[in-house]
């Protein structure tokens, strides 16, 4: 039971510093978070300049194009980049972290060579068509019809998507279709497509944040035809490939955001102590508490790394569901913390700020759906009772269909 | 890094947790809860646990002990919380770090911490054959005064009176009616913060066993309890309260490993500079593992209903100690100072 790197660690974090150092001052000041063009550029030369430097694609396996690296690796490229401030994953997101690592995972060799490359050097964005209006937590409830045309050559899909990130600027998007029958058992006849965004019949209506970001879209899709060919796995076969996806995006989609809670909360405190705030003990301890709580988090990333390092898949388990659970409800803690330090002056946002990024009222609000995205606080809680405690599931309605026989979540 | 715990760790949690299987505690299940007035330390229990070496996990071999470290420690105290452990483990495990004569486990040594004023309770006092106590010196000794210091006392000459009703009714407590102490200054100042945050990571472990064995009670419950004709577990509103009993005692455990590593590492001279300051770790770790202990059994007697509230059921036991250690060792707030002079 040890924390310090071996000596390879060691090599490969002091390596990437010197690059983040030389590398970090060469670029532009981030854009506005609403200039979509100029977000998608920035965000591509950042992955442009990672893949040059071999660092795109880090826990990806070489015959793909990525590194190879460990998990442990892996955590000390999220933490040393937080730590010296460069670009996030942005609207690579999707991409790198959900499109990619299932592609490799079940698509076809045709597959995989035309858009994993793409994605590594990020001339391909994604985005991702899971959600709708009705089926949210009840992913599995999904509804957007799919339906062979009578050549059989396209997918013919309508119906509406809704939580879309980056659809603006994407490619491609990861979609879970319905080609079984609308009443069949929910968890079965899901499909996993491959849609091209400039698909006619496709439509994007942006959807206002109450932080007053468009960072996502509803689609709706009317008529949208996709060739059989851009399906992955076999047709109702998309659930069980969703859910590799998932699994990827709580082991890892919020480990950068602890280093940078921790940093953050050091920010607070050094405000507290200039606008004397610090002197109320009742605020200096909750200050402390929530250092000791994304220490703890932090230790808690270290144990579950250390343990998918050693497990069979390299798949972060269903303990990463404590981690998502607790940091979310810190996080949002952090950022009202942050607003009664900074008192009145937390009614105004910082027009001087370009970017809504790091900017203490966009983060409150924008931290409203942390504790929502990537599975509910409930949905987390239901996981870690019945994957982990294995108490019994909620019994769920008898229908006509027999809907409730499918398999799990 | 690899923060898994090794083999060694989990084998020696093993052997403590089968000692500890022999000498089950009253009011842990299958066994009666005692009668109010009745504790105390289980003498057979110390002697086994004596034998197993866990007093001198830290005393290098050469002086009787074990020879290893802090992440071997709180291994050993996870497992005592577990099973609700009664008696001075603490105090002697630490004195042992300070004078190898009490490695073996053959005395029983209590600490008692006067830093933070009146009032002074002592635990054990009668079942004690030394008592370390943690004090300001006072200002008539020059040079030190207003400084802390490590002394020994015989218990036997101490006037303190027997508190007749504990609220931990397993843990005798006598009030301290003497001041000045008279004894032996066994360490400085430096001495005495070690012995005190060492205090509360091995207390800290002990309330992380708290949280995690009642987590089992409480789903265990859960499970085999119905009510409107299924499992009280399949209702999310139970279920919920479960789940949050086991997020509390993980993340409290990985806050207690990370400070017995970090505080292992600091005492060989390593440090990294990505890692935090061992002092503000078990600091960070006491504050969780408190809550943790004490939030779980108020839930797991929740889960339980009417019979949670029981003498009989024993879980009282549980909260009742997790609230005792909470105020030793440092309480919240202490700890919530100290780490945020590290902010």
């Amino acid at each position: 039971m040890q924390l310090r790197d071996t000596p390879a660690q060691q090599r490969f974090r002091e390596e990437l510093r010197a690059w983040l150092r030389a590398v970090l001052p060469t670029l532009d000041p981030q854009p506005s978070q609403d200039d979509w063009p100029a977000r998608r550029s920035y965000d591509s030369h950042w992955q442009a300049l990672l893949h040059q430097a071999g660092y795109a694609g880090l826990n990806w396996p070489a015959e793909y194009g990525g590194r190879g690296a460990t998990p442990t690796e892996h955590l000390i490229f999220l933490e040393e980049s937080e730590l010296a401030g460069a670009p996030y994953v942005g609207v690579n997101f999707v991409g790198l972290l959900h499109a990619g690592p299932t592609l490799i995972a079940e698509a076809g060799p045709e597959q995989r060579e035309r858009h994993i490359p793409a994605i590594l050097r990020g001339d391909e964005i994604w985005c991702q068509g899971f959600s709708e209006p009705d089926a949210g937590s009840d992913l599995a409830a999904l509804r957007t019809r799919a339906v062979l045309d009578g050549g059989g050559d396209d997918y013919v899909v309508n119906g509406r998507k809704i939580w879309t990130s980056h659809a603006e600027v994407a490619d491609f998007c990861e979609l879970l279709v319905r080609t079984g029958p609308p009443d069949g058992p929910k968890h079965q006849g899901i499909t996993w497509l491959i849609m091209p965004m400039d698909a006619p019949g496709l439509t994007l209506r942006p959807l206002m944040t109450a932080g007053g970001s468009t960072e996502f879209s509803e689609m709706i899709l009317e008529d949208v035809r996709i060739p059989v060919a851009n399906r992955v796995g076999e047709e109702g076969d998309g659930w069980r490939i969703a859910m590799v996806t998932f699994a990827f995006e709580r082991g890892t989609g919020f480990v950068a955001e602890v280093v940078w809670a921790r940093r953050r909360l050091l920010e607070i405190a050094a405000l507290a102590r200039e606008n004397a705030t610090w002197e109320d003990s009742e605020i200096r301890r909750r200050i402390a508490r929530l250092a000791a709580e994304f220490d703890a988090l932090w230790a808690l990333v270290k144990r579950n790394v250390s343990e998918a390092e050693h497990s069979a898949d390299g798949i972060p388990g269903p303990g990463s569901s404590v981690f998502k659970l607790r940091f979310s409800e810190a996080r949002q803690h952090l950022d009202d913390l942050h607003a009664e330090v900074r008192g009145r002056d937390s009614l105004a946002f910082d027009d001087d700020l370009c970017t809504y990024d790091g900017e203490p009222g966009y983060e409150r609000l924008r931290s409203l759906a942390y504790t929502i995205a990537a599975g509910t606080s409930q949905v987390q809680r239901n996981i870690i009772g019945e994957r982990i405690l294995g108490l019994p599931k909620e019994p769920r309605e008898p229908s006509a269909s027999g809907a409730a026989k499918g398999g799990g979540r | 890094m690899d923060f898994r715990p090794t083999q060694d760790q989990l084998a020696l949690a093993g052997a403590v947790r089968d000692v500890l299987g022999k000498h089950p505690a009253p009011g842990t299940p299958g066994e009666d809860g005692p009668e109010p007035g009745v504790g105390g330390v289980d003498g057979a229990l110390w002697r086994d646990l004596a034998e197993l070496g866990i007093f001198g996990v830290r005393v290098p071999e050469a002086d009787g002990g074990l020879g290893l470290g802090h992440p071997e420690s709180v291994h050993v105290f996870e497992e005592l919380g577990r099973s609700l452990a009664t008696g001075p483990f603490t105090a002697t495990a630490l004195a042992a770090t300070l004078l190898p004569e009490y490695a073996a486990g053959r005395h029983r040594v209590g600490l008692g911490d006067l830093t933070g004023g009146a009032p002074q309770l002592l635990e054990h006092l009668d079942a004690l054959d030394a008592l370390l106590v943690v004090e300001i010196v006072d200002g008539e000794s020059p040079g030190a005064a207003g400084r802390s210091q490590v002394l020994r006392v015989e218990p036997i000459e101490l006037r303190a009176d027997a508190v007749p009703h504990p609220v931990d009714p397993r843990v005798p407590l006598h009030r301290l009616r003497q001041k000045p102490l008279r004894g032996e200054i066994v360490g400085d100042s430096g001495t005495a913060d070690t012995l005190l945050r060492e205090g509360a990571l091995l207390t800290a472990a002990y309330q992380v066993g708290i949280a995690a064995v009642l987590t089992e009670r409480a789903v265990a419950y859960a499970k085999q309890r119905t009510q409107f004709g299924r499992a009280i577990g399949s209702f999310q509103a139970v279920k919920h309260l479960c789940a949050d009993m086991f997020a509390r005692a993980e993340l409290a455990r990985a806050a207690v490993h990370s400070a017995a590593v970090l505080l292992a590492d600091e005492a060989a001279g390593h440090d990294g500079a990505d890692l935090p300051a061992a002092a503000a770790a078990v600091s960070a770790a006491k504050l969780l593992a408190d809550d943790a202990a004490v939030a779980n059994a108020r839930a797991a007697i929740q889960v339980h209903g009417g019979m949670g509230c029981t003498w009989e059921m024993g879980l009282h036991f549980y909260l009742k100690r997790a609230w005792a250690l909470s105020l030793a060792y440092g309480r919240a707030a202490d700890h919530a100072d100290l780490i945020s002079e590290s902010l």
